[in-house]
Order: structure tokens, then C-alpha cells, then sequence
């Protein structure tokens, strides 16, 4: 009887080792999954090195106005030509102040040659949070009365290509440069036609999709 | 700030169903405010949201550097689908110059659409500004025209109740 009573205790003893064991192995594999996800730049990237002479903000512009980000807090994300041949410029600006937030922000924008700014802003620390590309989209109305409609922003190293999903059924793909910023124009014909961007598909390098963003 | 439940209790997860039933009626975003983050749902009540949105509109106006005369036209309040805002037609002595949307009752994800613009005296639109992320701004830059009259306008453009405020800033031409 009492032999009986050991080997189950023995048994026992075995079945909460491997038990141990096993949520070792789990708790292990968890740690491993968010140093993955940390090092996946959880801010952006843009941030990691020195300022260049090229990463600064007019006196006066838009950006400068509304974010008023301090000598180093500014990173040129790229310039691109639209269909008229102005040039817009994509940057990202962080700052301490904090708007509704107890955190520190950061701040995505487009900015015309004149300073004419339109963007968004997240709390630094958890820019990417919800996705692995934040976006804005501004609509100017120039002074021809035609008007042409941008996305832009900045999306993690790990985004290689996005897909930019029409309600016409139709998709376009932007290449992301090297500071993870990009640039897309809604074509005149899309906008003629009162088609427009319902969602952004950021792919990786290997071609998988990351997520589906709705922009509508 | 804003204080939230990061472990909900029964007694919370039974006030997040209720808010939920209620934020799924018309009425419902004038009761709570209701945040799903990953793996639970979070629920911060209304007032408690508004507090810290005042707070933080408060704060914003700091923000916006060299605004001579900020105005909150729209909020702090809970906006349904759709809802718009705006202020009304500025003057010769203060044109409207920077427009933002803080969606300021929620600093964690998800975030939601929202759009700001300014409207001209002849119903046109510029300046139009729109993304899902917590603070939606548009602002005139250096040295450009912008003495004319128009007015700043504001919308929740997506299909979520939220808690927000649209706030402008104006300055002499």
C-alpha cells in the first residue's frame, strides 16, 4: 500500500516537473517573441541617429508652428513631386510637450514649399502600437481649383512595400525608402472618378502582408 | 491622467457590457467611453474622459508655439459618427491660422479617423487634414496668404464614438 502511494507520488512529482519544464519553454519562447517585438523599432527608426543639416523646419511653417519641435527633434523623411510638379515634403518632428497625452509625442507631416502642413501625432513611445505604418492624408485645393489628394508617412523597418486599396477594386504599390517614409498620390482619374484609398496593406521584404489599415 | 483598468474586474467587465450596450445606442456616447486594446477591453468613464481631455486641450494650447488666440470650438465632448464642428468666420484683425482634432480621451490604441479643414467665405475647402491618429492637425505656413476669411471646421469622419475636442488658433495677418 505504501509502495503503491510512493510510485504515485513519484509519478507525480515527474508529471509537475515536465509541467514545470513546459511552462518554462512557453514563458522562454514569450520573452524571446517581445525582444523580438521591442527591437522591431517601437519608435521610428528615423530617431536612432544624429540630425543632418537637412533635418530641420522652417521658421514660421506650419510644422514649426503647430509641433514645435527643438533643435534635434526634426527628421527629413524624403521629398517626392506630385502629378503638378510641387514638391512635398514628409517629416517627422518629437516633442515634449504633450498634447491630450501624458506622453511625449511624435509628429508625421507633409508639408508643401510654402509651409503648409497637415500630419498627426502619437504618443513617442508607442508610435507604432497599433500598426506598423501611421499615415496621413492631406487634400489640397490649389489655386488652379484643382484639387489632389495625398497619403504619406512613415512605417517600420520591417515594410518593404504598401499597397494602397482603391474603392474601385484596384490596387497601387509604393516602394518605402530608406528613413521608412513614403508618398502617394490618389491619381486624377481615380478622384475624377470619386474613387478613393479605403485601405493601406503594408507588405515585407518576402512579400506578406502585415495588416490591412482602413483609411475609410 | 487618465486612470485606467488594466485588469478589469467582474464588477468592470459587467460596466463594459453595459457600456457597450450603450454605446451601441444612439444616446450612447453621451454615457461612456469604450477602449479595446489587444486583449481586453477597456472602459474609462465619460466625465473621467472629459476631465482629461479639458486638461489636456489646456495643455495643447501651450503646444501651438506662437498662437496669438487659441479657441476650442468643438468639445471637449463625445463625438458620434459623423459629427462635425466648426467655429465661426474670422476677421481682418485674427485669421484663423492652425486646426486640430485631439482625440484626447484615449492615448491608446485603437485610434480612429477624424478630419479637420478650413472653410472659405465661398464654401471651398483647404488645408483638409485627415488620419486616425490621436491628434489631427493642419497649420499655414511662413509667409503664405492666408488673410481671408474663413472659418476651421472639424469631423469624426470614422464609424466609432470617441471622446474629443477641435481646437484653432488664430493670429494677426
Amino acid at each position: 500500500m505504501w509502495e503503491l502511494a510512493l510510485q504515485l507520488l513519484k509519478r507525480r512529482n515527474s508529471i509537475i516537473k515536465i509541467a514545470s519544464l513546459a511552462v518554462a519553454v512557453v514563458a522562454a519562447g514569450s520573452l524571446a517573441a517581445n525582444f523580438a517585438f521591442s527591437a522591431d523599432d517601437p519608435h521610428p527608426a528615423a530617431f536612432d541617429g544624429p540630425a543632418t543639416a537637412r533635418d530641420n523646419v522652417a521658421a514660421g511653417s506650419g510644422i514649426q508652428r503647430f509641433a514645435n519641435p527643438k533643435p534635434g527633434q526634426v527628421r527629413d523623411l524624403g521629398s517626392w513631386s506630385d502629378t503638378g510638379g510641387a514638391t512635398r515634403r514628409l517629416v517627422l518632428t518629437s516633442t515634449d510637450s504633450t498634447l491630450a497625452s501624458d506622453k511625449p509625442q511624435t509628429c508625421v507631416s507633409l508639408e508643401d514649399v510654402n509651409g503648409n502642413a497637415g500630419g498627426g501625432c502619437r504618443p513617442a513611445n508607442d508610435f507604432f502600437a497599433d500598426a506598423p505604418v501611421v499615415w496621413t492624408s492631406v487634400t489640397q485645393a490649389g489655386q488652379d481649383g484643382v484639387t489632389r489628394k495625398f497619403f504619406a508617412g512613415i512605417s517600420r523597418d520591417s515594410v518593404a512595400t504598401i499597397d494602397f486599396l482603391k474603392s474601385s477594386g484596384d490596387t497601387d504599390s509604393v516602394t518605402v525608402n530608406a528613413d521608412g517614409g513614403f508618398f502617394y498620390e490618389v491619381p486624377a482619374t481615380d478622384r475624377a472618378a470619386s474613387v478613393d484609398v479605403v485601405a493601406l496593406v503594408p507588405h515585407s521584404d518576402t512579400g506578406a502582408a502585415l495588416q490591412r489599415i482602413a483609411t475609410k | 491622467m487618465a486612470v485606467f483598468t488594466p485588469n478589469p474586474t467582474s464588477a468592470t467587465r459587467d460596466g463594459q457590457e453595459a457600456a457597450l450596450k450603450l454605446i451601441n445606442t444612439p444616446k450612447a456616447g453621451a454615457r461612456a467611453l469604450t477602449i479595446v486594446h489587444y486583449r481586453y477591453t477597456r472602459v474609462m468613464p465619460i466625465r473621467r474622459a472629459h476631465v482629461a481631455l479639458a486638461v489636456g486641450v489646456i495643455a495643447s494650447l501651450a503646444f501651438v508655439a506662437t498662437a496669438l488666440a487659441s479657441s476650442t470650438y468643438g468639445g471637449p465632448k463625445t463625438w458620434l459618427p459623423n459629427y462635425a464642428a466648426n467655429d465661426g468666420y474670422d476677421n481682418s484683425a485674427n485669421r484663423w491660422r492652425s486646426n486640430w482634432f485631439q482625440k484626447g480621451g484615449y492615448t491608446d490604441p485603437p485610434y480612429y479617423l477624424a478630419m479637420v479643414t478650413f472653410i472659405k467665405s465661398d464654401g471651398s475647402w483647404v488645408l483638409q487634414v485627415e488620419d486616425n491618429n490621436p491628434t489631427t492637425y493642419s497649420s499655414y505656413g511662413a509667409g503664405v496668404n492666408f488673410n481671408y476669411q474663413k472659418k476651421p471646421y472639424c469631423q469624426n469622419t470614422s464609424t466609432h464614438t470617441y471622446v474629443g475636442a477641435c481646437v484653432a488658433a488664430a493670429e494677426a495677418p
